[in-house]
């Protein structure tokens, strides 16, 4: 079998441990866990024509005073960046997590994931979609609108990047 | 001479100092090169040729370098010691106490020789960058848990060490041992792997080294494989990898002296261990006693009320109680003898007072409920034997006369059956009588069975007196012939005296003369008493037969012989037939 090692990188308190928490386990809480450090999850994904373990590593949320540490982010095979859907700010710090991610994996495939949608109206659905397209429409392919709460486009989006690490 | 080279000297001095000055800031490389090869064999010749000089010049440097070593030596072994000395109230405190005394070693040099005794659980090779695991091994006793977790955790927990040190110290260094409780992560990088060797307590320096050494040879051969490595796991190195390193930590772990196979064998230690397994075996096999013992005092407790105890007696098991009940005696021999103790455990049971007391009242009454019974018995069969015998008696005596009866009829039977014989025998047997008795008399006819006294030449011519002194002889054969007819007297009819005579003369007068020769036979037979009171008197007749039948001899009477004397008898044929008949009716 192979492995990959998938990242998730975003933010304080944008949803990261919740979404690997609904994916991996499938299940939610709702009580808010905040990430010290990294917390490491495995994950058997079953894919079109084959099996990957996804070594999931969940990086502490940067904040404007303590930053993600970069060393996490080495020898990713694969990133997911996540923004707060009700916090517009979160979106905006996508630009330097990707650059973070790049300095030493410059060819590491990501998504661009902006969790808790089940906190939006369908106008702010759009909005913010609309608003993370115009912002990196044109280095990342897919942007997913997820809620670890509902559990809504978090499985789409793990077997997306999981296609996209193993490549074409 | 001399004076010249020291002005040499002076000037050159003068002039180094600022070339070597100058060749280090502009060719460093040069420089390093040219002072090499000339001071290092000079060096060397000087250590040489004088050591001591040397060791005094460099101990200074040197000594204290030394120094820090061991002191950092002996300060991670102090560190040891001491985690193990925390372990005050341990188990495995206790245990090397034991240890100690056993053996007769200190506590101290076992503590010295556990701290070298690091085994290796496990071996993870992980890729430094990813930190996904390439190939990992691991004993049976480690407890790892999934080892990919594991690896990527390891690899972060390093990662985020190495960073915090980096970004305090200006060199880069590596976190090389992580330690937990008494468990330790030594990690050593190499390349674009690292590998992490997991402990059950420090490895020192020679372990190290010899981790080291393994994974240095892992890492020149795999090299390519490590750099290219795409998470896959298939691969056939990874599984070459993994048996490389299970093989090395089990050869290692087996040289370890607290391993599986020891480098030597230790008789001390083992007769240790045997004695104490004896001893183990020794005591459970006594406890096991003991419960069995206990079960089985319990078991008759529970069946029967009574409180008994085993005692163990010289190697002897008794069972010891005073019971309230006599009857309990059997209900615990039966316990016992189901047991598996049944031989080994003797009984010493005695009872008490009351119980005694109810035995001995138990006891009458059974006494008392027998008697009556028999009693009972008694009567009943005194009742059917009177019963019988009244039924009996009569019967016995019917059947008594019966038999009597039958007895006598078979008697009679008998006797008739006799008497026919006899009867139809009579004659013959008598006549037999006769010629048996007459068997050398000269006058008696075997034909007739008759005596015939001719030839005796009784009577003289013409008288009726016979001759005197022939008498006796005729008396005593007709005594004798009257004694061998009388058993057969009922059947004779009569025995008849005849007299016979001569044709001399008148045939009446000799008729006149034979009855009268006749009757005074007789009477002279009578004269004698036996012949007078014999029972065969009444059967005597006499009969006078005249001149019938003279004695012929050659065609001439004998006159003498003709004048005599015959007897002969009769028998009584009609009376003998007619008790024949009578007898063979009866039959």
């Amino acid at each position: 079998m192979i492995s990959r090692k998938i990242v998730l990188i975003g933010d304080f308190a944008t949803g990261k441990t919740s979404l690997i928490r609904r994916f991996v386990d499938n299940q939610f809480s709702d009580t808010y866990l905040s990430t010290i450090g990294v917390k490491i999850s495995k994950k058997i994904i079953q894919l079109e024509n084959t099996t990957l373990q996804g070594m999931i590593w969940d990086i502490e949320g940067g904040t404007e005073t303590k930053p993600v540490n970069k060393t996490y982010l080495i020898g990713a095979h694969g990133a997911i960046l996540v923004a707060d859907g009700t916090r517009y700010e979160t979106l905006e710090h996508i630009a330097m997590y990707r650059t973070l991610l790049h300095k030493n994996n410059a060819k590491t495939p990501f998504v661009l994931v902006i969790n808790k949608c089940d906190c939006l109206s369908d106008e702010a659905r759009h909005t913010i979609t609309e608003k993370a397209t115009s912002m990196y429409g044109d280095v990342v392919k897919n942007i997913f609108l997820t809620s670890a709460k509902t559990g809504e486009g978090v499985e789409e989006m793990f077997l997306t990047i999981a296609s996209e690490m193993m490549g074409p | 001479m001399q004076e010249k080279d020291e002005e040499t000297i002076s000037i050159l001095s003068r002039y180094l100092a600022q070339i070597i000055s100058k060749s280090a800031t502009q060719d460093p490389n040069g420089l390093e090169q040219a002072l090499q090869s000339i001071i290092s064999p000079v060096i060397a010749k000087e250590i040489s040729e004088n050591k001591e000089k040397m060791i005094d010049a460099l101990y200074p440097i040197m000594g204290g370098m030394i120094s820090k070593y061991v002191a950092q030596a002996i300060k991670e072994l102090m560190e040891t010691i001491n985690k193990k000395i925390e372990q005050g109230f341990s188990v495995e405190r206790y245990k090397r106490k034991l240890k100690a005394k056993l053996s007769g070693v200190s506590e101290t040099e076992l503590l010295l020789e556990e701290s070298a005794d690091a085994h290796i659980l496990a071996m993870f090779i992980i890729h430094k960058e990813s930190g996904l695991l390439i190939s990992e091994a691991h004993t049976e006793e480690s407890n790892i848990g999934d080892p990919h977790m594991v690896a990527s955790m390891a690899s972060a927990i390093k990662d985020f060490i190495n960073d915090w040190i980096s970004s305090n110290k200006a060199e880069k260094e590596e976190v090389q041992i992580l330690s937990y409780g008494k468990d330790t992560l030594y990690i050593e990088s190499a390349g674009s792997v690292y590998l992490i060797a997991f402990l059950d307590s420090d490895p020192d320096y020679e372990m190290r080294s010899d981790i080291n050494d393994f994974f240095a040879s892992v890492v020149k051969r795999y090299a390519d494989f490590f750099q290219s490595f795409n998470g896959d796991d298939a691969a056939k190195e990874v599984h070459e990898l993994s048996k490389k390193m299970y093989t090395y930590l089990i050869s290692h772990n087996d040289r370890q002296p607290d391993g599986n196979n020891t480098k030597s064998f230790n008789p001390a230690k083992w007769g240790l261990i045997l004695l104490l397994s004896a001893l183990l075996f020794y005591v459970g096999y006594r406890l096991k006693i003991y419960y069995d013992m206990s079960m089985l005092e319990n078991r008759v407790t529970e069946q029967t009320g009574e409180i008994v105890t085993i005692q163990n007696k010289e190697g002897h098991y008794i069972l010891k109680g005073i019971l309230k009940e006599a009857s309990h005696f059997k209900t615990i021999q039966n316990i016992l003898s189901q047991s598996p103790y049944a031989k080994e455990v003797g009984v010493d049971l005695s009872l008490s007072v009351g119980g005694v007391e109810k035995l001995i009242q138990r006891q009458k009454k059974k006494l008392e409920a027998q008697k009556e019974m028999l009693l009972k018995l008694d009567n009943a069969y005194q009742n059917d034997l009177q019963t019988l015998k009244h039924q009996i008696v009569p019967e016995l005596d019917t059947l008594k006369k019966e038999q009597t009866q039958l007895k006598k009829s078979l008697e009679s039977y008998k006797n008739e059956k006799r008497k026919l014989q006899q009867l139809m025998e009579l004659e013959k047997n008598l006549y037999l009588a006769l010629d048996h008795a007459f068997a050398n008399n000269p006058y008696y006819e075997k034909r007739t069975h008759s005596l015939n006294f001719a030839p005796l030449h009784l009577f003289e011519e013409g008288k009726v007196e016979p001759i005197g002194t022939k008498l006796p002889l005729v008396t005593a054969s007709f005594k004798k012939y009257l004694h061998v007819l009388s058993p057969y007297k009922p059947y004779i009819k009569r025995i008849l005296i005849l007299s016979f005579s001569d044709t001399k003369g008148n045939a009446a007068h000799n008729q006149l003369l034979t009855e009268k020769r006749a009757k005074n036979m007789l009477s002279y037979f009578l004269k004698d008493p036996a012949i007078a009171h014999s029972s065969m008197r009444p059967l005597i007749q006499t009969k006078g037969e005249g001149e019938k039948l003279p004695v012929i001899v050659n065609g001439q009477e004998d006159m003498n012989a003709s004048r005599r004397i015959e007897i002969q008898f009769t028998l009584d044929h009609d009376k003998i037939n007619s008790m024949i008949n009578h007898y063979l009716e009866k039959q």
